[in-house]
């Protein structure tokens, strides 16, 4: 059973398109990825999935179910992009005001809220407001908010900007652990590292299009054994003619530690390193291999739109 | 419903606990017992009998009649009431500037401390025969600031001059006291071929009053309102909350909530009141009336109207029409802005509203049946200010009642409808501020 399952959705604000005729399929367990760069579509696209806008085209249905989002909210846990909390209320009952907008009664929902505040290290703050805690504690608190009704769905927008590597690290495994014992989990990002050591299945939208779809090891599969991991020891620079040359070399991701690139449709590895070589090039390093998701990514999304500076916040009118 | 519950507890827990709430609660009834006791306590000294001394420089010694009336003045009604005046006349023919001056100084004596010296003068009436003969009396006293003292004391010094111009102009005494009786007009309101029993002035002051207290009432709650919906936009916690919860029920939570705040607080005010004023009342009975002050005498002795029940219960059951209709209006304006400041731009079509109500409200108060009021008593931003007006005059037929409560009920359903629609497409649009043709595009198409 597909737990979303979007169909030729579309959504359009004045003046530009943010979703494009898009259908994806979120099967039930595992970590979904939604990837696109900034301004694709994913935050509309997870807004439309929750019921918080409204597509012009197009259904999507929850749970193998035609009802909205917030008719099983119960079962769906949501971390917004734009974190948010009372600041003037008291953490716990924050964290108990947002499980019972889940669905939760008011004395379960405290319990919970205790537990999980105790897990993570904030027992001694819970009768604190919201603004005295930092930054980090209160995207903490906000994640337990999104969990506590223990959710078969949990999506997270863009949950990891803005954390720092310890509470990275600590999300990371929490959503791993959720995972594990069988929940879904959508996430929005673009930082492709983060993707490619979580997802099971990946879908890359641009432009409000889809590009990629499909597991890690599919998506991997389909593009080929394309993709060329070197590394320069000396005369680097005889070597850019040719890796700028589209008729051998289709993309470039040139790290600044290493280069790895896609070869050009027709072209094989072997006369890519005879080239190189000629050139002049000294390599310590050369080697044909799955693509990453990042160098996925650039090749279907372009290098300008994959590093290009976040854009403000999209009007929704 | 459990959810819109949570809401409306969240709301009213989270109002009630902050500082604000606790020192507006409190603070509020002591400004009003400060305010309405100061006059009092200021006036205080004039609210015993005053000590007057004549100066009488008339040939034919009339002062001892001029102020026969005037002794008869009570402070208070009913058996409990103590002279107003307490006269001693000093016969001055010729010499009425050096008797005054000499006992000028007995006029507000203090000692050391600055307290009154017992047996001190209130003051000093100065009356002469060519003063009567051009209408003209002295009076020189510590209480002429006093526009209450003073107005009465000339009121009843007028009727005693014109007896007193009678006689010397050959009427005999019964012809002089029967043409200075004194006329007491007593109205009554007739409603529908019966007597209601009240006064007419009473009436007209009691809508006075009604409208004012709910225009009071309903503004600044519905700008409480507003201010929380715009501050709940700029902690961007809604999109969580529109993910599991219906707009309206988020809609309808908040203004429920903010409204059972207002009603506590209200409770507060009113149980202090009903105390402070209880208290007040045994305390100096007298003050109260001193600081009626411009109003009169007449204003004094009329006791203030008894509030009828059902004006009492019709007055709140517009009140929570009014605050629903209007708290949700303020609530839509809010979804629309940013900021506090825009907010400002935006709330006029509510002011207008409001104020409409308010003004229509005033101008019904002597034309209870006019076809204007009729027409407002069945518009929802209207009817909250119009109805309880009228009913303070006289009831309004059942099917009339209960028509305007079912429109003003529908009205307010269909606001909550209207805002949850912008409020659920303005919650999430953050930046520039819609125009009114957004907001109409949001109401479609939301």
């Amino acid at each position: 059973m597909n737990v979303i399952a979007v169909e030729r959705v579309s959504k359009r604000f004045a003046g530009h398109v943010a979703v494009d005729d898009l259908s994806l399929e979120v099967p039930e367990g595992g970590i979904f990825g939604l990837l696109g760069p900034n301004g694709a579509g994913k935050s509309t696209t997870i807004r439309m999935i929750l019921d918080i806008l409204m597509p012009d085209e197009g259904r999507i249905a929850l749970f193998g179910d035609n009802k909205g989002a917030r008719d099983v909210s119960a079962r769906i846990g949501f971390l917004p992009e734009e974190r948010g909390l009372y600041p003037r209320m008291q953490v716990l009952d924050s964290l108990v005001f947002l499980g019972q907008m889940r669905g939760l009664t008011r004395g379960n929902a405290r319990h919970r809220a205790l537990w999980w505040l105790q897990k993570v290290g904030l027992s001694d703050w819970g009768k604190r407001r919201v603004q005295d805690l930092s930054k980090g504690m209160q995207q903490k608190v906000q994640l337990l908010g999104a969990l506590l009704h223990e959710p078969d769905l949990l999506v997270l927008d863009e949950p990891f900007s803005g954390l720092d590597p310890v509470n990275a690290q600590v999300l990371q495994e929490t959503v791993l652990q959720l995972a594990r014992n069988g929940k879904t989990i959508v996430f929005s990002t673009h930082q492709m590292e983060q993707a490619e050591s979580m997802c099971d299945r990946v879908v890359i939208i641009n432009r409000g299009k889809k590009v990629v779809d499909g597991t890690l090891t599919e998506v991997k599969a389909a593009s080929g054994a394309r993709h060329v991991a070197l590394t320069f020891t000396r005369n680097r620079g005889a070597a850019d003619p040719i890796l700028q040359d589209r008729a051998l070399v289709a993309s470039v991701d040139d790290t600044g530690l290493g280069i790895e690139l896609e070869l050009a449709p027709g072209v094989d590895a072997d006369r890519l390193l005879a080239l190189l070589v000629g050139a002049g090039c000294g390599l310590s390093h050369f080697e044909l291999k799955a693509p990453s998701l990042r160098a996925i990514f650039i090749s279907k999304v372009g290098l300008d739109a994959a590093v290009a500076p976040a854009r403000g916040e999209v009007s929704l009118v | 419903m459990s959810k819109l519950f949570a809401i409306i507890r969240r709301e009213f827990i989270e109002r009630v606990r902050t500082k604000a709430f606790l020192i507006g609660t409190l603070m509020a009834p002591l400004i009003f017992f400060a305010a309405g006791s100061l006059p009092g306590l200021m006036m205080g000294k004039a609210s015993g009998t005053q000590s007057i001394a004549v100066v009488d420089a008339t040939a034919g010694q009339v002062a001892p009649r001029l102020i026969d009336s005037l002794s008869r003045e009570k402070l208070g009604s009913g058996a409990g009431g103590i002279p107003r005046y307490a006269f001693s006349v000093v016969p001055a023919v010729d010499r009425a500037a050096t008797v005054r001056d000499s006992i000028l100084p007995e006029v507000d004596r203090r000692d050391e401390s600055g307290d009154a010296v017992p047996g001190s003068l209130t003051g000093i009436l100065v009356v002469t025969d060519t003063g009567l003969a051009a209408g003209r009396i002295v009076y020189l006293g510590r209480n002429v600031g006093s526009l209450g003292d003073i107005s009465h004391l000339e009121r009843v010094l007028r009727t005693s001059v014109v007896r007193e111009r009678l006689l010397a102009l050959g009427a005999s005494t019964d012809v002089a006291l029967a043409a200075t009786i004194r006329v007491d007009l007593t109205t009554s309101k007739v409603t529908k071929g019966r007597m209601t029993g009240e006064g007419g002035e009473a009436a007209f002051w009691l809508s006075y009053a009604l409208i004012i207290v709910l225009f009071i009432a309903l503004l600044p709650t519905g700008m409480q309102v507003m201010s929380a919906v715009v501050e709940e936009k700029t902690n961007r916690i809604l999109e969580v909350l529109v993910s599991s919860v219906r707009p309206f029920d988020l809609m309808f939570g908040k203004v429920l909530g903010v409204g059972a705040a207002v009603l506590l607080q209200l409770a507060i005010w009113g149980a202090s009141a009903a105390l402070l004023g209880a208290g007040g009342a045994a305390a100096g009975g007298g003050a109260a009336q001193a600081a009626q002050g411009a109003q009169g005498a007449e204003q004094v002795s009329m006791s203030l109207p008894a509030i009828p029940m059902d004006l009492v219960i019709v007055t709140l059951i517009y009140f929570a029409l009014g605050f629903l209709f209007y708290a949700t209006a303020y609530a839509a304006v809010g979804a629309v802005c940013n900021t506090i400041q825009e907010t400002q731009q935006v709330s006029f079509p509510v002011m207008g509203m409001l104020l409409v109500g308010y003004l229509g409200a005033f101008a019904t108060i002597g034309r209870p049946e006019s076809m204007a009021a009729k027409i407002m008593t069945f518009l929802p931003p209207t009817a909250p200010f119009i109805v309880p007006t009228r009913w303070s005059n006289a009831p309004l037929p059942l099917p009339e009642l209960l028509g305007s409560i079912a429109i003003c009920f529908a009205g307010v359903l269909g606001m909550v409808w209207l805002a949850a629609k912008i409020y659920r497409v303005g919650i999430l649009s953050y930046g520039k501020k819609p125009s009114f043709k957004d907001i109409w595009i949001w109401i479609r198409h939301s």
